[in-house]
């Protein structure tokens, strides 16, 4: 097997060309998400009946069905959703313009939504007891102690599994190529078609993706490192001065 | 806010009957107190006699079944119905020392004793870290104001939490067991800074197993067992001769240590 070395540096560029529409779509995506997850894991930690138990079985039916069936159940059902929400806010319906890329984003923002729902729970969870206590004897109420002492601790806690799920969903939004949305991955396979040159295109993809991956991981480890360091046990850091 | 000092009598907190199950489990078995303005009220009792319970049950972090909390003009009865807003301003009535420290992780010394003049009782950010810089330096710590509880040696972060609680000015501070999770050689640091505390004349509630502690500091001390209170006097009374066989096996046990 000879791979065309020529071609696949000459492709290199055109397939980085699309990484921005990979951007694009994993950066609202994972916004989404995030907030979706913020509202659901609120409802689950305030345990408020009935919403706790609706947003868990929501959950729990988007988990357990394949990302890619929920990807297709967006591309066939949007041009109905368009259709239906035409003159909403100024929208106007074309059906030249189907609006793949919002489904994709609403799909893949629901799908690790509900997974990243988790790790909002378990994050908040995972504050020691005693900062709750601690709030409340200096007298805050639940929302100030929230707000002042437990949410900056929990953001720090979830920065490692936050990183995670947003390497998978930047990963993830490859399959977005199978329901019309031109990101690297469909960029790749067109910049192939002529020369029938795949394998070299896509391996220009993966190095991309891989390269783009590691430096994410790279740096927000070094982020998590210097804004979380009071959340570290004493003994890895800094010697105590003894008094 | 106003601290209107010897409202009855001197009498600052009132316990009356309190009640506190887990479960199946009944913890206190009907305890009454009184401590007047200005006491330092030790309370001893071997593990699982239910002192650091009743402690805590004095500003709610664990709510009694029965019985009536009073500190400095409000009370609560919690065999009657009572809201959250009835917990909170009895609980701004008190500030507590735990075991743990329990310093806000995501603040620095200054902050840690700042953060609830400024957002508790809605203080500027300048008139807080005022009163915070005065506290912290009361506990000998001006110069690590800006360390994070990470940074701090145990001894340093039991005497931030100390700050933090005298800057709030409550008329009751609530230590449980301030010393027991330190290293030996920093035991002494944070009891000096107590009995600086108590020398000022703040009312004081202090659970410990420190009897010699409780001996120095206490003008008056109570023995918890078995979730009632088996004895209470002054230090000499309870500590020195005390009449119950329990607390006589209790004070020697400890003092042969």
């Amino acid at each position: 097997m000879d791979l065309d070395y020529d071609f696949m540096i000459s492709d290199l560029p055109t397939v980085l060309a699309g990484l921005p529409k990979t951007l694009i779509l994993t950066f609202w995506s994972m916004l989404f998400a995030i907030a979706m997850a913020v509202v659901f894991g609120g409802l689950i930690l305030s345990r408020v009946p009935i919403l706790k138990q609706s947003v868990i079985i929501i959950n729990t039916f988007i988990k357990g069905v394949p990302l890619t069936v929920q990807l297709l159940f967006c591309y066939y059902a949007v041009p109905y959703v368009a259709k239906g929400c035409n003159g909403f806010l100024g929208y106007q319906y074309n059906p030249r313009h189907i609006p793949y890329f919002a489904a994709a984003v609403f799909a893949l923002a629901a799908n690790f939504g509900a997974y990243i729902t988790d790790v909002v729970v378990s994050s908040m969870r995972a504050v020691d007891r005693g900062q709750y206590e601690a709030a409340d004897a200096v007298g805050m109420n639940k929302f100030q102690g929230i707000t002042h002492l437990i949410i900056p601790q929990a953001a720090v806690i979830s920065i490692p599994s936050m990183t995670n799920y947003f390497i998978w969903l930047l990963k993830g939004t490859a399959l977005a190529s199978i329901v019309n949305v031109v990101e690297m991955l469909t960029t790749a396979k067109i910049s192939a078609a002529d020369g029938y040159q795949y394998l070299e295109a896509y391996i220009d993809a993966a190095v991309i993706y891989w390269a783009v991956c590691a430096g994410i991981e790279f740096m927000m480890g070094r982020f998590e490192h210097h804004i979380g360091f009071f959340m570290r046990q004493p003994e890895s850091r800094v010697r105590p001065i003894s008094s | 806010m106003s601290t209107q000092k010897a409202s009855t009598n001197g009498i600052v907190i009132t316990l009356h009957d309190i009640h506190k199950t887990f479960g199946e489990h009944e913890i206190l078995k009907g305890i009454s107190l009184e401590v007047h303005q200005g006491e330092v009220l030790a309370i001893l009792g071997s593990s699982g006699s239910g002192k650091t319970t009743l402690l805590r049950c004095i500003n709610a972090l664990e709510i009694p079944a029965s019985g009536t909390v009073s500190i400095d003009g409000q009370k609560i009865d919690y065999s009657q119905k009572h809201s959250r807003q009835d917990v909170l301003h009895l609980r701004r009535k008190t500030a507590m020392v735990f075991q743990s420290y329990n310093l806000f992780r995501n603040k620095t010394a200054l902050q840690n004793v700042m953060e609830g003049l400024h957002v508790v009782q809605k203080k500027s950010r300048d008139e807080a870290r005022q009163e915070a810089r005065k506290a912290l330096a009361d506990v000998g710590l001006s110069e690590f104001e800006d360390r994070y509880p990470v940074q701090l040696s145990g001894g340093q972060q039991q005497r931030v939490s100390i700050a933090r609680a005298l800057a709030l000015k409550p008329s009751v501070i609530l230590f449980d067991e301030p010393t027991s999770a330190l290293d030996p050689e920093l035991v002494s640091d944070v009891n000096e800074a107590i009995t600086a505390v108590a020398k000022t004349g703040v009312t004081m509630i202090i659970v410990t197993h420190e009897i010699g502690f409780a001996r120095r500091v206490a003008s008056q001390v109570v023995f918890v067992d078995q979730g009632r209170i088996l004895e209470r006097g002054t230090p000499e009374e309870v500590i020195d001769h005390p009449k119950e066989p329990r607390v006589q096996a209790f004070i020697s046990k400890l003092s042969y240590k």
